[in-house]
């Protein structure tokens, strides 16, 4: 690889969109992700349009997701279709103390199926492996809903940290990087940023 | 023009939104931006840590210096500490100083590069958001310098990419003639040296047409100009029509013909910004020393004159449109061209100097000192005889 | 972003279910039993006022009666829009606002549904207005993609023309005297600096006298530039505006340029205010704002504060209930006039019309000023086109979104007297050989300073006056319909649209008692005006508006820089070489 400046790193960043019922611990697992901290009682991360974490793969490759929560709009199935545009990864969350969350985490899967684009890599998983002694769904069952439908399958815990990383870690390698790079280098679209404008002294304007 | 705009809130300079809003107004003043009492004390005490330790990193960074400690753990620090103020010049220093005694021992061409190219990004990321301070591009410069692996082209793409967010940074300008010296220093050809000054010229008029307010384009345009009259590529090799009638002119050496190319060019600029000092600096310049000494008494006479006569017009329209009021850059320039009108005569030992351009010559300094009482002394000593 | 965890207890299902089997209709919790405040529809306006208010702390439940955010300005695939036009013609509830809605699709088979975001009130962003400060202070221009918009062509005797607006344009060019030059530019300096002091005196006498006679008085412009000025660069929906509009508007095109870039606008990628709208309802959620779409309100009793959906559910209410006109309850009685009409005729052609676009770009504008066409329209006709590149179609096609506020029959003919040019013009353009009039010797100047140029983007520029087209464009949807508003075209929304629902006696008791309207999308073509709406309903509600969207996010990037010293800014005009100088 040959960027102008001579670096090798390769960094891309991809969209993630997070999908389950209400109180499967969705933002929970994002929060021991990117903070790396757990809370019971969690308040709103306030303005946060979405969270960022990044993924080392190896030495020279960075991945960086670009974190969506619900924000609760999925409670009466009201997600807006900005939500699904151009995410590249989704985690869809179940608890597996209540069984019922498994069957409403495959709507979300059928709702991904339509809404999002092809190719985007699903992720099924199981959270609250902390509370193994109530559980009601067995992994045998989740994992082979997921092989079936070819979605990649975890069970993690977010109050422990347990398989959070590894999770992200493995949907950071399924993720296109070689296909962003190219993008990013032929980009020609004016995309504007409107967070960047040029950093002038004097305010110009056309004459 | 003035630069400052006059600020407003945004979205109110429509007229027919502003009229009925009458609650915008109702309520008076807008409270000044508040945050409730926890977020505040939160802040504050992010802040206070903050600052703590910025503090801490730097008197530790000053000490190190002033023990002469070069160490990786000492270049971590200077890392950080410019993380949080680019701007800290003596740090920079340091941070040369570490590399030159510490990092670079013992290391080969390509290791070093290597090294180099690291630091050349670190730079970036700085200029990115401070990208008018000397240290930083010197930092730069230096790097370049101490890299015999230097790759110049990208130096010049990443000048580009400055000039897209503004064309008129100084230190842009600055930074890409030291590229192109540079690139310069690293040819063997004569010709290829040439051809990079014109290469040079036809940027700075691409820039000026861009935005003919850019003083450092009209300024890096007459650094060029004088160079190429030294020393200029073939015009035949040159293919765009407009391109070549310059070269030709530098490879004729014609001066004259020269001015009569940028006549039209600043004709249209005073007409497109009769305010714009750019411009007229870049005509003061045109007609100094360097080009009318060079043209023959005939060839001054008469350029001046026409040169006086498009002025005249402008100041005329100018005069008419802003109810009575001179353009001073007009005035200035009158004055100026009649001056060195006189010197043409003067060193041609001829004193037919018209009566009636001495006329004008007083008519219209005297109307600058009324126009311009601060620098009425300065221009009570301009005569046409005075140095 | 905290889980609202749902009021009810998650119930017991049979653990064997097929996949994916019975989930089409899944049970939902029931909606919160008490709110401060209840909107209904979810617009642009409706939305940023949801954002405002729940970051300020109220509890909003936000619900619109379509299946789909957005509202009357909605983002709608091929399927919503049949859906939609079939609603509007049989009067639907949740779809007033609206009326004779025509559509055309030849070949249904052509048209993958979810490949289009077809808008149904297309606008574009200044890059200094109100909404685009809004977009950043409340962070929702994150989820949304912006890209720019350079071209206004203005369409005079059969040509399409582009206006020299720029400093740049205007130096480089060959076809103008200097004169001319220095006029236009003059006039460009004087709408910049029309407020200051010393032009008080001059703008008070010229103030209401008709902008047109002003500037070809004052400027000696010509009739064809003047056009360009009022009906391009100020986007003016109708003839006759007076000095003080079109100084203005002209003036919100030059301030807007080189904000971001070398261009005056900008529009949102995939949808227009369809998309804006879903960026600030996400921005309410996550301040905790409750979402439901399919839900239509019934009624609202102001006396036990009350308010019922068509499905029985009901919230109990503190504050106010705001509907957009589009989602009044059935009988309603209270909804405010919408005296103002636009036209508006959306095409898909089959071009890519890349010929219209700025390198690089994707969309444009065009503009028929008054009495440009056959149809001799009283008003211009204003025309955004998206090319593939903005996310609404596919490759190689191309939306037409035309718009007028001229009524009626009338307005039709003139919509469709500009789509006629429109393809005349695109035929001639995309046809291969580039055109078929020869360039003379007048159509290309050799600058004096770099290269040729041909004037005045001859490609665009030349009459297709007698011109036969080779082939013919195919349309591959045709979708015509009339839109109303209370807002007067150049007015701001008044305050007296809301004044109803604070009246003491109402004219019965409608199922809409002291519910407070918004009042539809503006006939602008900008997003200007939009958040003056929105602002003016919060004050309604708050009282104020003094902490609308104040507010500060805990994670401030900016804010992680740490200290750093005053920066050291040196002047350019310090670096003055001494021989550069201009001292007498």
């Amino acid at each position: 690889m040959s960027s102008s400046l001579g670096s090798e790193h390769r960094f891309a960043q991809f969209k993630l969109v997070l999908l389950g019922e209400s109180a499967v611990g969705k933002s929970s697992i994002v929060q021991r992700f990117v903070k790396d901290s757990f809370s019971d009682f969690r308040e709103s991360t306030i303005g946060a349009a979405f969270l960022t974490q990044t993924v080392d793969l190896d030495a020279n490759t960075t991945v960086k997701f670009e974190i969506w929560d619900t924000a609760g709009q999925e409670r009466y199935r009201s997600l807006a279709s900005i939500y699904y545009r151009n995410a590249q990864a989704a985690l869809v969350v179940y608890d597996i103390t209540q069984e019922s969350s498994l069957d409403k985490a495959k709507y979300w899967i059928k709702e991904l199926q339509k809404q999002a684009r092809g190719g985007i890599i699903i992720a099924l998983v199981g959270n609250k492996t902390d509370l193994e002694q109530e559980r009601k769904v067995s992994s045998e069952e989740a994992e082979s809903f997921a092989k079936g439908l070819g979605l990649l399958y975890f069970e993690v815990s977010a109050k422990s940290g347990t398989g959070v990383r590894e999770c992200f870690k493995q949907i950071a390698l399924k993720m296109p990087i070689e296909d962003s790079l190219r993008k990013r280098r032929e980009r020609k679209s004016r995309t504007v940023d409107l967070n960047k404008r040029p950093s002038t002294n004097e305010q110009q304007c056309a004459c | 023009m003035p630069q400052s705009e006059p600020q407003r809130e945004s979205g109110a300079f429509l007229d027919g939104y502003r009229t009925e809003a009458g609650i915008l107004r109702e309520h008076g003043t807008k409270k000044s931006k508040k945050l409730s009492k926890e977020a505040m004390m939160l802040r504050m005490k992010k802040d206070a840590a903050n600052i703590r330790r910025y503090r801490k990193i730097s008197d530790d960074v000053l000490t190190m210096k002033e023990n002469n400690v070069y160490t990786e753990n000492a270049l971590k620090l200077t890392t950080q500490l410019l993380d949080w103020n680019p701007e800290f010049y003596s740090v920079w220093n340091y941070r040369r100083d570490i590399l030159t005694n510490y990092m670079f021992v013992g290391l080969d061409v390509e290791k070093k590069h290597k090294l180099l190219v690291g630091e050349l990004m670190f730079v970036l990321s700085k200029l990115k958001s401070f990208p008018k301070c000397y240290w930083i591009w010197n930092h730069r410069k230096w790097c370049l310098m101490n890299d015999e692996r230097a790759n110049w082209s990208a130096e010049m793409q990443l000048v580009a990419q400055f000039f897209e967010v503004d064309p008129r940074n100084f230190h842009v300008w600055q930074y890409r003639r030291f590229i192109v010296q540079c690139m310069k220093d690293g040819m063997v050809s004569e010709q290829g040296k040439d051809l990079l000054d014109f290469e040079e010229f036809a940027f700075t008029t691409k820039m000026i047409n861009k935005d003919i307010s850019n003083f450092s384009a009209w300024h890096n345009r007459s650094d060029l100009v004088v160079k190429l009259f030294a020393n200029s590529p073939e015009a035949s090799e040159e293919k765009e029509d407009s391109l070549r009638k310059y070269l030709e002119v530098f490879n004729r050496k014609s001066k004259k013909d020269f001015l009569e190319l940028e006549l039209n060019l600043f004709q249209n600029a005073i007409y497109t910004d009769p305010d714009d000092s750019s411009v007229w600096i870049y005509i003061r310049w045109l007609f100094g020393d360097y080009f009318l000494s060079d043209l023959s008494f005939k060839e001054s006479v008469d350029i001046i004159n026409r040169t006086y006569q498009v002025i005249s017009e402008l100041a005329q329209l100018e005069k008419e449109d802003n109810h009575g009021r001179d353009n001073q850059w007009c005035l200035k320039t009158q004055v100026y061209l009649l001056k060195q009108l006189y010197k043409v005569y003067k060193a041609e030992g001829t004193n037919d100097y018209p009566e009636d351009d001495a006329r004008q010559f007083l008519e219209k300094r005297n109307r600058l000192i009324e126009l311009d009482p601060m620098r009425a002394r300065r221009y009570t000593d301009f005569s046409l005889t005075s140095k | 972003m905290a889980e609202r965890r749902p009021s009810g207890i998650n119930s017991r299902r049979p653990s064997v279910i097929p996949y994916l089997a019975g989930i089409e209709k899944p049970v939902l919790p029931s909606i919160p039993s008490q709110c401060d405040v209840l909107i209904c529809g979810t617009g642009l306006v409706e939305s940023i006022l949801a954002a405002a208010l729940a970051w300020q702390g109220s509890r909003v439940l936000h619900v619109d009666a379509n299946p789909y955010y957005g509202d009357t300005c909605a983002t709608l695939t091929i399927e919503q829009i049949k859906a939609w036009c079939a609603s509007v013609n049989d009067g639907s509830s949740g779809f007033q606002g609206f009326s004779k809605a025509m559509l055309h699709i030849p070949y249904p088979h052509r048209l993958n549904s979810r490949d289009y975001g077809i808008d149904l009130s297309p606008r574009v962003l200044f890059a200094k207005s109100d909404l685009l400060s809004l977009l950043i202070n409340s962070r929702v221009y994150r989820y949304l993609e912006f890209q720019s918009l350079s071209n206004f062509h203005t369409f005079e005797n059969d040509t399409f023309g582009k206006m020299l607006s720029t400093k740049e344009e205007i130096f480089t060019d060959q076809s103008m005297t200097l004169a001319s030059k220095r006029q236009l530019m003059k006039m460009m300096k004087f709408v910049l600096e029309y407020d200051l002091p010393e032009n008080k005196e001059e703008l008070e006498t010229h103030m209401h006298e008709p902008f047109t006679d002003y500037v070809s008085n004052r400027f000696h412009l010509s009739s064809q530039q003047i056009n360009e000025l009022c009906y391009a660069l100020g986007l003016a929906p109708k003839p006759d505006i007076s000095t003080i509009q079109g100084l203005s508007r002209v003036r919100r095109y030059l301030v807007s340029f080189n904000i971001y870039g070398n261009f005056p606008t900008l529009y949102s990628k995939y949808g227009g205010p369809g998309e804006i709208s879903q960026g600030f309802c996400r921005s309410a959620a996550v301040a905790g704002a409750t979402y439901k779409l399919d839900c239509a309100l019934k009624s609202f009793d102001p006396d036990t504060k009350t308010a019922t959906f068509e499905d029985g559910s009901k919230v109990k209410i503190s504050e106010k209930v705001v509907c957009s006109p589009s989602q009044a309850p059935e009988g309603s009685r209270n909804v405010p006039e919408r005296n103002y009409e636009i036209t508006r005729l959306i095409t898909i052609v089959e071009k890519s019309c890349k010929e219209w676009f700025a390198e690089g770009e994707s969309a444009a504008l065009v503009v028929f000023p008054p009495k440009s066409l056959p149809s001799n329209n009283q008003f211009p006709v204003q025309s955004i086109i998206m090319g593939s590149g903005t996310g609404c179609c596919p490759k190689d096609q191309c939306v037409w979104y035309l718009s007028t506020i001229e009524q009626g029959e009338r307005g039709r003919r003139d919509l469709e007297s500009a789509l006629k040019k429109m393809e005349e013009s695109i035929l001639r353009e995309s046809e291969d050989g580039g055109f078929d009039v020869e360039l003379t010797e007048s159509d290309v100047a050799v600058q004096a300073n770099g290269g040729i140029s041909v004037i005045n983007s001859v490609k665009l520029g030349k009459s297709f006056k007698g011109f036969v087209p080779k082939e013919k464009l195919t349309y591959l949807l045709k979708l015509m319909f009339t839109q109303y508003t209370s807002v007067a075209p150049f007015g701001v929304v008044s305050n007296a649209v809301f004044e109803k629902a604070e009246e003491n006696d109402h004219p019965g008791n409608g199922p809409d008692l002291k519910v407070i309207y918004s009042s539809m999308p503006s006939t602008e073509i900008s997003y200007d005006g939009v958040v003056t709406e929105a602002r003016l309903l919060y004050s309604k509600i708050v009282g104020s508006d003094d902490d609308f969207f104040d507010v500060d996010f805990e994670d401030d990037e900016d804010y992680e820089h740490g200290p750093s010293s005053e920066s050291a800014i040196v002047d350019d005009a310090e670096e003055f070489q001494p021989e550069m100088a201009f001292e007498l």
